[in-house]
């Protein structure tokens, strides 16, 4: 358990670090609200329409194959963790792993997939 | 055992507040600080390895997933059948099934706390470390671990072919 | 660790063409033309080169990948099955503009995840062959994305696939927990070891695995999703899913139930035997009242896991023989019946119902005789493999005492004939309609996959005798 304890200790600092600066400005702050400043955007063009729209399905797909090569990192943490362990034989492996995914990582590349230029 | 209700309730509060909300991207957020709860829970369990999974692939991919897919199927409010103002769980239908699945979860959960827990079934376990997963992993699954490229790759191309705009296929016909 | 590569040599051979497949199509202009189809059956021969030369060998890789005869027989059919589907899918491709490089490299990784299967003895190397190969049949079956059907048909598959999976893998989790390990040997000996009750954390793996297996194999009551899977995807896949997938979750199911789990047989023979009944009976009922040709050969290939859950509780000798000829056998026929519906499928029109056979013997006699001689082979007529294969099946189960399964197993062939019959007397002797199939001229490749299917159909149903000694044989080296 004491490995955890730091990132315990972390979690508490990162909250609370959050949760002070939230809390000064909301104490400290002047609040005088008026129309302009409670729009979206206080300068520039008024906000038309609604959020929540559809989005395309290009992120959807962006989102897939980030958690594909999220997997692949989390295969890589066992990996480094018994690094010195495996020794040669591991990173062979590890190699052989990466080099099939990076052919997966060509195909999605040419295939345009990542491609966010304009709507062809 | 504080640090396990603490989690537990945790757990327990941001699921309930995920299927309370109507927005469902808040659902969506709620649901990150239930897996983070779970992760603890892990932690505890000792089982070290599961608790950062959840928070890479779930909390970090997973739920970057279904932030978009609720973006991508953000359907206009009006042409829902019911009234906007009930909440869609307290609609009909939902609540029958959730409902019986409500009843039936409780049940188990009597019963199983009720009865005795069986002197470990599934014998001692030996402790398992990020470390000893990483030397099993590499040694006794090696051809596994490499098959699971191939899973990969396959949902990679699946991916890609299904959610593909169709401005890019090019030699589709038209039909 | 790295002491022998050999058994898996025919899986890599094809997962190289199935990453080559798929790289060259990274590298493909739009429109450009290339020989990625022939590519991927230079995979699958150079596979069943390396599978000859590992015959009688009993190699083993990584103590997980087993070359026994028994895998090797199957990875022969699996071969012959991804060689004819590939064949069968040239004309389909091109004429519905399906992604050429895609479509093939989807197939071949399915391939590569059956013949895994079929050589794994390790519960989490099955499960992962097993997801590769669903993975790319669930892309397979809605790659017409065009198409309402074909995406309904994939989202069904998908969902439902998805929890078979997970009660596989809730299986694998029970069983691993019981045993304390994933190898099937050793999962044999510690349940051989364990006293003659079992635990019911034990039962309970295995009513998992078999749920899952039973999903796989289209057992009833887990068949919910094959009409509408093999009616939306393009007939070739529907060929390649209802042979390959079925003969590799067989052999996984053979594997695992009768290696593994054989000292259970007293837990696991009723609920198998009541299972093949309800499969039997619910395929051939049921495909009595089809319309569409394909959701009737659904149900046909429905009815035909039930024959081989019989041929696998049996499991005597001649059943466990029977298992693999039948395997042959019916993936054989029916991806010819497949192959042939997708040459006769057109742009304009499905071409799918029974009635659009009507008088095709007038326009395509050469192709209304191989499909009557693939759908009298999968009824079970006496000339063709079709017969030879039931006959072995019922004698089995009669020689090891199962009489009543056998008794229903010869019963339901005998109404199934009568929908086979409809299809070959609708071309036979109905005139033909306003608007006759007319099927634009057969590529060389096609025609060639469909002459090699009926000669193996005939050869299977004279000469039984040599395949049927290798079946015995092959089998004979893992139980």
């Amino acid at each position: 358990m004491q490995g955890w304890l730091s990132i315990f200790i972390m979690l508490i600092v990162g909250l609370a670090f959050g949760g002070i600066m939230v809390g000064l400005g909301v104490l400290l702050g002047p609040s005088k609200p008026s129309p302009e400043k409670s729009a979206p955007y206080e300068c520039g063009m008024p906000a038309v329409g609604d959020a929540r729209e559809r989005q395309s399905v290009k992120f959807y797909l962006v989102a897939m194959i980030f958690l594909l090569f999220d997997i692949e990192v989390a295969f890589l943490y066992p990996w480094a963790m018994a690094l010195r362990d495996l020794g040669w034989p591991g990173f062979v492996q590890v190699v052989l792993f990466m080099g099939l995914l990076l052919t997966g990582y060509i195909y999605v590349w040419r295939k345009g997939a990542l491609d966010w230029g304009a709507d062809k | 055992m504080t640090l396990f209700y603490l989690f537990a309730a945790l757990a327990v509060v941001s699921s309930l507040l995920v299927i309370a909300q109507r927005n469902p991207i808040y659902s969506v957020l709620l649901l990150i600080a239930s897996f983070g709860a779970l992760s603890g829970l892990y932690v505890l369990l000792e089982a070290p390895f599961a608790a950062v999974i959840q928070i890479i692939v779930y909390a970090g991919a997973i739920m970057v997933l279904f932030l978009f897919v609720v973006m991508l199927l953000n359907a206009p409010q009006e042409d829902t059948e019911y009234d906007v103002r009930v909440h869609p769980l307290m609609r009909p239908g939902p609540l029958k099934f959730g409902a019986a699945l409500a009843v039936l979860l409780a049940v188990e959960l009597v019963w199983a706390l009720s009865s005795a827990p069986p002197a470990s079934a599934f014998g001692p376990l030996p402790e398992i470390t990020v470390t000893t997963i990483g030397r099993t992993l590499f040694t006794t699954y090696a051809f596994p671990f490499e098959v699971t490229s191939l899973l990969i790759l396959v949902a990679m191309v699946g991916a890609v072919l299904m959610a593909r705009r169709e401005e890019h296929s090019g030699e589709r016909g038209k039909r | 660790m790295f002491n022998s590569l050999s058994a898996i040599v025919p899986m890599a051979c094809v997962t190289a063409a199935a990453i080559a497949a798929m790289t060259a199509e990274a590298f493909r202009a739009p429109r450009e033309r290339m020989p990625i189809g022939p590519l991927g059956i230079v995979g699958l021969i150079g596979a069943a080169i390396s599978t000859f030369l590992l015959w009688n060998r009993n190699a083993t890789s990584f103590d997980m990948v087993v070359a026994d005869n028994f895998g090797l027989f199957v990875t022969w059919i699996l071969i012959l099955v991804g060689i004819l589907s590939i064949a069968f899918s040239s004309p389909v491709v091109e004429r519905e503009g399906l992604p050429l490089g895609e479509y093939y490299a989807l197939m071949l990784f399915a391939t590569a995840g059956m013949i895994l299967m079929a050589m794994a003895s390790d519960l989490l190397l099955i499960f992962l062959a097993l997801e590769v190969l669903s993975l790319a049949v669930y892309v397979l079956t809605g790659i017409r994305r065009d198409s309402a059907v074909a995406t309904e048909a994939a989202m069904k598959y998908f969902l439902l696939g998805a929890f078979a999976s997970a009660f596989f893998l809730y299986g694998i989790a029970f069983t691993w927990g019981v045993t304390g390990s994933t190898n099937l040997t050793k999962i044999g000996a510690a349940i051989a070891a364990q006293s003659m009750a079992p635990s019911p954390m034990l039962l309970f793996a295995m009513g998992m695995l078999f749920v899952g297996f039973a999903f796989k194999v289209s057992a009833v009551p887990f068949h919910m999703w094959t009409p509408d899977a093999y009616e939306g995807a393009p007939p070739p896949v529907t060929g390649f899913m209802s042979t390959g997938v079925k003969a590799a979750a067989f052999a996984a199911f053979t594997r695992v139930f009768l290696a593994a789990f054989e000292p259970l047989r007293g837990e696991w023979a009723d609920v198998v035997w009541a299972v093949a009944a309800a499969t039997m009976i619910v395929g051939t009922v049921v495909g009595v009242s089809q319309s569409s040709i394909k959701r009737m050969l659904a149900y046909s290939s429905i009815a035909h896991g039930g024959y081989l859950l019989v041929a696998l509780l049996a499991g005597n000798d001649l059943g466990k023989g029977a298992i693999l000829f039948y395997l042959a056998t019916y993936a054989i026929t029916n991806l010819g019946a497949f192959g042939l519906i997708g040459l006769i499928e057109s742009r304009e029109r499905a071409n799918d119902q029974i009635s659009d056979y009507a008088g095709l013997w007038q326009q395509h006699p050469w192709l209304a005789a191989l499909m009557a001689m693939f759908l009298l082979s999968l009824g079970g007529f006496p000339p063709f493999g079709g017969f030879i294969a039931k006959y072995y099946v019922f004698i089995a189960a009669v020689q090891a005492g199962y009489t009543w399964l056998a008794i229903i197993g010869v019963l339901t062939s005998v109404v199934s004939v009568f929908f086979y019959l409809r299809v070959i007397v609708m071309m036979y002797m109905t005139p033909a309609s306003a608007t006759p199939i007319r099927v634009p001229s057969i590529p060389a490749i096609a025609a060639a996959a469909l002459v090699v299917t009926a000669v193996i159909v005939l050869y299977l149903g004279v000469l039984p005798a040599q395949v049927m000694d290798w079946a015995a044989a092959s089998i004979g080296t893992i139980f």
